[in-house]
């Protein structure tokens, strides 16, 4: 049955829409073509269309008054019927929405109104009806086995046992328009967004999300005030690991308490957002848009803090977060104006209602005096650690685009500034009541007294300005340029903190290694001038053909290089040949160079300007030069109206030019191809795979003195590249990804099967490298180098076949089975235990080992879950 | 405004060839004039100088002619056989057909078309109480020009010359009817935009009939930007990853595809910016800042995705060392027995440096920190 056959009714249901239009049109002293409307000669025209009776342009356009919609369109008609279907998933936590894809070719003549893949009745159904409300629920019950095996499953979601709810609301008549989805309501990721309008009057939206982030179930800890910002442990463990004698000893120990004594937590976080937008549009052509919206995050994070090399604590650290926002937009548009206007002013408030935290160290109940490499033997009874400060943004930017300029050219330009500031109080250096040292230079120290700060307050400020102005425009009809100059210019206003010392990791006072020297807080300042060129010729054939240049220049204060200069050159070519080939390709070449290092610049920063500690020769990666290619093709390919193919290729590397050591090069090949096949409305298939491959070299110098106090020794006697110490890292990460999603109508419009399975993996490894010295002498590099096969690779299953029988337009019923499975490996938590020994990297020091209390969060164990569900979804 | 516009027009074609627009497209500023004003029928892209401007010159003889200097690509559009522009009194520029063609209304196209007409129906573009949508002119013609050869021709592809979106046409003179009327908000910074430049049409990613949410092709954004950005897919199911799978974040939580000043089409002032919009406990000032951290927080993560935690570029420690190897702070990677070999630990018990949170282990507030002593970030 074709489309025009099946839906036969349609003739008299337009007819008597036109009909009652007509009445509307002349009760209104309108005639039908000052309405632009069809008259009763042009129903007969519906039915018959080699009769139509078609207008002219100047019928359809005089006189004009409004409305001069058709009739089908016009107020206060019944016509036509509005289906307010809809087409968004309802539950999409189960199916990784990136995983997949529906055909991209339409569907065939006849088929179904939607793509096959997501057809109408996806997630609820069509109900065709005059009414002007459309209500759909969806209702499903969840049966989840081992869901707490591992947070890594519930990450982002909330899938467990019981049911989940979906709402769907549209309601439309001609003046109004409102439309609601919830989505997993009455669980912990639950979303409700709400929209409407007066139509042609003003927009509105509000909309609540809650998002979990879990990090941990069943993190194991020997703190208690869990979620306050004090964590204590019970003073008679940390007095009884204080008199331990050795440093086996103090671990069996700490192993005890903590197996007997150390509580099971969940370590999550709890995002919520509430906002609401509204738009005013009755002053057209200009539009007020204003929003605000207010996010809060609670909950407990996970972090680490030392007391010293290796007397490291994992710490829940408490969340209570609130960022409230206030955007206002003011804007004149009009489509046939060749001036475009907007004006925003954007607030932002964060607000962290805890900006400290202490906790207890496990190792001491009193305070005393340590250094860098103490053990249980010293150390402070209590660390403190800031926490994210409170701070507020604001921001004013304008922005204007002309339009029908010469050259047919248009020109957009936007300035922008920004103010950023952060005030709070400061904490004294520590908390360590032992720490009373004080220097030549500094005789008044005092650690725990806020008197003893160079300032009370933060006082950070920054500044962003950014102004951007694009020109394009054609040059001849074939020829097109587009120029473009962008400045971001972050300033920082605060005013440097200067101290005469400090307290590392509150037990270890530190001084500058340079008499008379002092330390100063390190600066973020930086000024980038971007600045494009580009010229394109539309080749036939629908081809493009487009040549860039581009030049960058970032300015920086502070940092140990001044600045850089990016060169880059692009060419691209894009053709549609004949629309059945899409080809979309891009090469370009990028040549950085730098200011020569100024190792001075990093010696001040450590409070040692006759310094010595870099590593002569490295250039951090971020501000050395390099040679960079990268290359991209895109092509798809629409063998017919069934079958599309498409592929990607993306080839990267980048070679660090004058960087003996720190990144030497890095190279990424991605690739990656789906296939549709939609032969016809019943079924249909679709299947994607992606690799990619990264690699990288880098080199370092390993450092064994032979005693603290002779540092500078490492590089002194090999300044140069060539060392027996030195060691090169080839680091290898390949990702590979495939989906295969398959739909089938048995029963066409009744009973449908659908089917997806993703997959995706993870392989990394790192092989190190290093020349044998002869002697310890001339390399001091003790380790043998060994690869290591297991780096965060990880595979993940899903697998999610789900039959629905649709009863009625307004019932269907599902049931599904989602399978899902996950895994790691990875060197850095393969036999993780919760208390450990750490063996020093100072082969040379016998005290050096550390304790460490780990709640073992970090990495979340392999899962493998089966969920079984049904739903239900009414509507009318 | 009009004929500001002609006179701009006349001024260019008498000054300089090159800089005429293949096609300019006449719009009709009043709404008395008849077809016989009508100075563009058979013009074509490819027309010569000679006849663009007698065909101008005519037009604004009669006086009822202003010139709209269109959107680059809307001169191909007008490249369609045409009779008369289409008025609607608003200055817009319609899409025009076949010669002597005329507005027959949607009802007539919903008589056939009817799929795509309950599509129209179903989306804002139909609301005709807004003077801005194509029903509040002339329903689907508004967008494909007037129907009425089409409809005598009895129907089928190509009758009538209507304007279609078939990938066939050009991008550009797609582009151009829907940028007719999307001139704010997100789309006002289209014109140089990435995607404008690479020639990427409208109707690639919106389904104008048969669209999902936004009209997109696609159920969600991540799966419509991701059949191009094929490399995207991949690393959003890598295991460290945004809630963008989960569908909680979508691609335009950070990026705005219609065009944005800052690169990548950030939909901020720059990458950090956009971070701190979340992130905001991130934003500082810090009294001790990490300069690489404050210049570019994708020097260190992968905001698409990534196998190391959380979303690093690459793993820890070597991350850390791609900048840091110096003295008074170790550079070895992992330390084993002087014999060179492992004491029979694993290395996630072995060595700190390496196993767990690496070099996070102690430097913890390495995004910046506040307190006076937090010099080394460990505080």
């Amino acid at each position: 049955m074709s489309r025009t056959q099946k839906h036969w009714w349609i003739v008299p249901v337009v007819a008597l829409a036109m009909a009652n239009a007509d009445e509307s049109a002349r009760a209104a002293g309108q005639d039908d073509k000052a309405a632009g409307g069809v008259n009763a000669s042009q129903i007969t025209a519906i039915t018959a269309l080699a009769e139509a009776a078609p207008r002219d342009a100047s019928q359809a356009a005089a006189p004009a008054q409004r409305p001069l919609a058709q009739d089908a369109t016009q107020p206060d008609t019944d016509f036509p019927i509005w289906f307010l279907k809809s087409t968004r998933l309802i539950d999409p936590r189960l199916r990784p929405s990136a995983g997949i894809r529906v055909p991209r070719v339409s569907p065939r003549e006849g088929g179904p109104l939607l793509f096959p893949n997501f057809p109408e009745n996806d997630p609820g159904f069509v109900g065709g009806q005059t009414m002007p409300w459309s209500i759909r629920g969806s209702l499903g019950l969840f049966s989840v086995d081992r869901e707490r095996d591992s947070s890594r499953f519930q990450e982002y979601r909330d899938v467990r046992d019981g049911t989940t709810a979906g709402l769907e609301a549209h309601f439309r008549d001609n003046r109004s328009v409102f439309n609601l989805l919830g989505r997993q309501l009455g669980r912990r990721d639950q979303d409700l967004t709400m929209d409407g309008a007066l139509v042609g009057k003003f927009l509105w939206s509000a909309f609540y999300d809650e998002t979990p982030h879990t990090y941990a179930f069943g993190a194991k800890s020997l703190y208690t005030g869990l979620g306050t910002n004090v964590l204590s442990i019970a003073d008679s463990i940390q007095l009884d690991l204080q008199n331990s004698t050795t440093l086996p000893q103090a671990t069996a120990k700490l192993t005890d308490y903590f197996n007997q004594q150390g509580q099971s937590f969940d370590a999550s976080l709890r995002r919520q957002k509430t906002g609401v937008d509204v738009t005013l549009l009755s002053a057209y052509p200009f539009a007020l848009k204003a929003g605000f919206s207010n996010e809060s995050r609670d909950g407990t994070q996970l972090a680490s803090a030392s007391f010293a090399f290796y007397d490291f604590s994992e710490i829940p650290f408490p969340v209570k977060y609130d960022t409230r926002e206030l955007k206002v937009t003011a804007e004149r548009a009009r489509p046939e104006s060749r001036l475009y206007w907007s004006a925003t002013y954007r607030a932002s408030d964060f607000i962290d209602r805890f900006q400290t935290l202490t906790f207890d160290n496990p190792l001491r109940a009193v305070d005393s005096l340590g250094t860098y490499t103490t053990t249980f033997q010293r150390g402070p009874a209590t660390g403190a650690l800031a926490l994210p400060p409170s701070n507020t943004y604001q921001e004013g930017s304008t922005s204007v685009v002309i339009k029908d300029l010469p050259l047919r050219s248009t020109l957009n330009a936007l300035v922008s500034a920004g103010y950023l500031r952060q005030d709070e109080a400061l904490m004294p250096f520590s908390t360590n009541s032992a720490v009373t040292l004080s220097s030549t230079t500094n005789p008044s120290f005092n650690a725990t007294d806020l008197a003893g700060l160079p300032r009370r307050t933060a006082k950070t400020a920054m500044n962003t300005d950014t102004v951007h102005v694009r020109w394009t425009g054609t040059l001849t009809p074939k020829v097109h340029f587009n120029q473009q100059y962008r400045l971001y210019k972050l300033t920082n206003h605060e005013q440097p903190f200067e101290m005469l010392m400090f307290v590392r990791e509150d037990q270890d006072p530190r001084f500058p290694e340079t008499a008379g020297a002092s330390y100063r807080t390190v600066l973020a300042d930086f000024t980038k001038h971007t600045s494009t060129s580009e010229i394109s010729y539309d080749a036939p054939a629908d081809t493009h053909l487009s040549a860039t240049y581009t030049f960058e220049r970032m300015n920086r204060s502070f940092r140990e290089v001044a600045w850089m200069n990016d060169n880059k050159a692009k060419v691209a070519v894009d053709t549609r040949r004949f629309g059945m080939l899409d080809l979309k390709s891009w090469y370009e070449f990028t040549n950085r160079t730098a200011a020569p290092y100024d190792n001075n610049q990093y010696n001040d920063v450590q409070g040692n300007p006759v310094g010595r500690p870099i590593l002569p020769l490295l250039r951090k990666f971020d501000e050395a030069a390099y040679h960079k290619h990268e290359w991209q093709g895109m092509v798809t390919a629409y063998v017919n109206d069934a079958t599309s193919v498409s592929g990607h290729v993306e080839l990267v590397g980048t070679n660090y030019t004058d960087s003996p050591f720190g990144v030497l090069w890095d190279r990424r090949h991605a690739y990656g191809v789906d296939v549709t096949y939609a032969p016809s409305a019943r079924w249909n298939v679709f299947a994607d795979a992606g690799l990619e491959r990264v690699q990288y070299e880098q080199g370092a110098r390993s450092w064994r003195a032979p005693s603290p106090a002779s540092a500078a020794a490492p590089f002194a006697p090999e300044p140069g590249f060539d060392s027996f110490s030195n060691w090169t890292a080839l680091a290898t990460d390949i990702y590979s990804s495939a989906g295969l999603g398959f739909e089938f109508f048995i029963v066409p419009e009744k009973l449908r099967l659908n089917m997806q399975y993703t997959y995706a993996r993870s392989d990394g490894q790192e092989e190190f490298t290093s020349p044998l010295g002869t002697s310890a002498a001339d390399d001091t590099n003790l380790f043998v180098p060994l690869p290591f096969t297991d780096v965060d690779d990880t595979v993940w299953h899903t697998f999610n076949p789900e039959i629905e029988y649709t009863l009625s337009k307004q019932v269907s019923l599902s049931a599904g089975w989602h399978y899902e499975k996950w895994r790691s490996a990875d060197y850095t938590t393969d036999g993780f235990v919760n208390v450990n020994n750490y063996q020093t990297f100072f082969p040379f020091s016998t005290n050096a080992n550390g304790l460490a209390m780990e709640t073992g969060g970090f990495l979340p164990p392999p899962y493998r879950v089966n969920v079984l569900y049904v739903r239900m979804k009414v509507g009318f | 405004m009009g004929s500001e516009r002609g006179g701009t027009l006349i001024a260019a074609l008498s000054s300089c060839w090159y800089k005429v627009p293949s096609i300019p497209v006449p719009t009709l500023a009043q709404d008395n004039h008849t077809a016989e004003c009508s100075t563009t029928s058979h013009v074509r892209g490819d027309m010569t100088l000679k006849m663009i401007v007698f065909g101008w010159a005519a037009a604004i003889a009669c006086g009822v002619v202003s010139v709209s200097a269109t959107p680059r690509g809307a001169e191909s559009a007008s490249s369609r056989p045409s009779q008369a522009p289409p008025a609607d009194g608003s200055g817009l520029v319609l899409p025009v057909t076949a010669a002597g063609a005329t507005y027959v209304g949607s009802a007539v196209c919903s008589s056939c078309h009817y799929d795509k007409f309950i599509s129209y129906m179903n989306q804002p573009h139909s609301q005709s109480l807004d003077p801005r949508t194509p029903a509040a002119r002339f329903g689907c013609e508004s967008c494909h020009g007037p129907a009425s050869a089409h409809v005598e021709a009895g129907g089928g592809r190509k009758a009538g010359s209507l304007m279609t979106f078939a990938k066939a046409v050009p991008t550009s003179d797609r582009n151009a009817v829907c940028l007719q009327c999307h001139t704010r908000g997100a789309t006002a910074l289209w014109h140089g935009s990435a995607h404008d430049q690479r020639k990427v049409a409208c109707t690639d990613c919106h389904a104008v009939h048969g669209g999902n949410h936004k009209l997109l092709a696609q159920p969600t954004q991540q799966q419509l930007c991701t059949s191009c950005h094929q490399q995207v897919r991949t690393a959003l199911l890598k295991t460290s990853h945004h809630p963008l799978r989960e569908d909680k974040m979508q691609c335009t939580s950070c990026h705005n595809p219609h065009g944005t000043q800052a690169p990548r089409l950030i939909a901020a002032n720059s990458i950090n910016d956009k971070c701190y919009e979340c992130h905001a406990e991130k934003r500082g000032p810090f009294l001790w800042e990490h300069p690489p951290v404050r210049e570019n927080c994708l020097n260190c993560h992968d905001a698409h995705g990534s196998s190391h935690e959380p979303m690093l570029v690459v793993k820890k420690p070597l991350l850390c060392q791609r900048c840091h190897s110096n003295a008074l702070h170790p550079s070895v990677l992992y330390a084993l027995s002087p014999a060179g070999q492992p004491t029979g630990k694993p290395l996630a018990q072995l060595a700190p440096q390496l196993a767990y949170r690496a070099c996070t282990n102690c430097h913890v507030t390495n995004h910046g920190s506040n307190h006076p002593s937090g010099k080394f970030w460990h505080r």
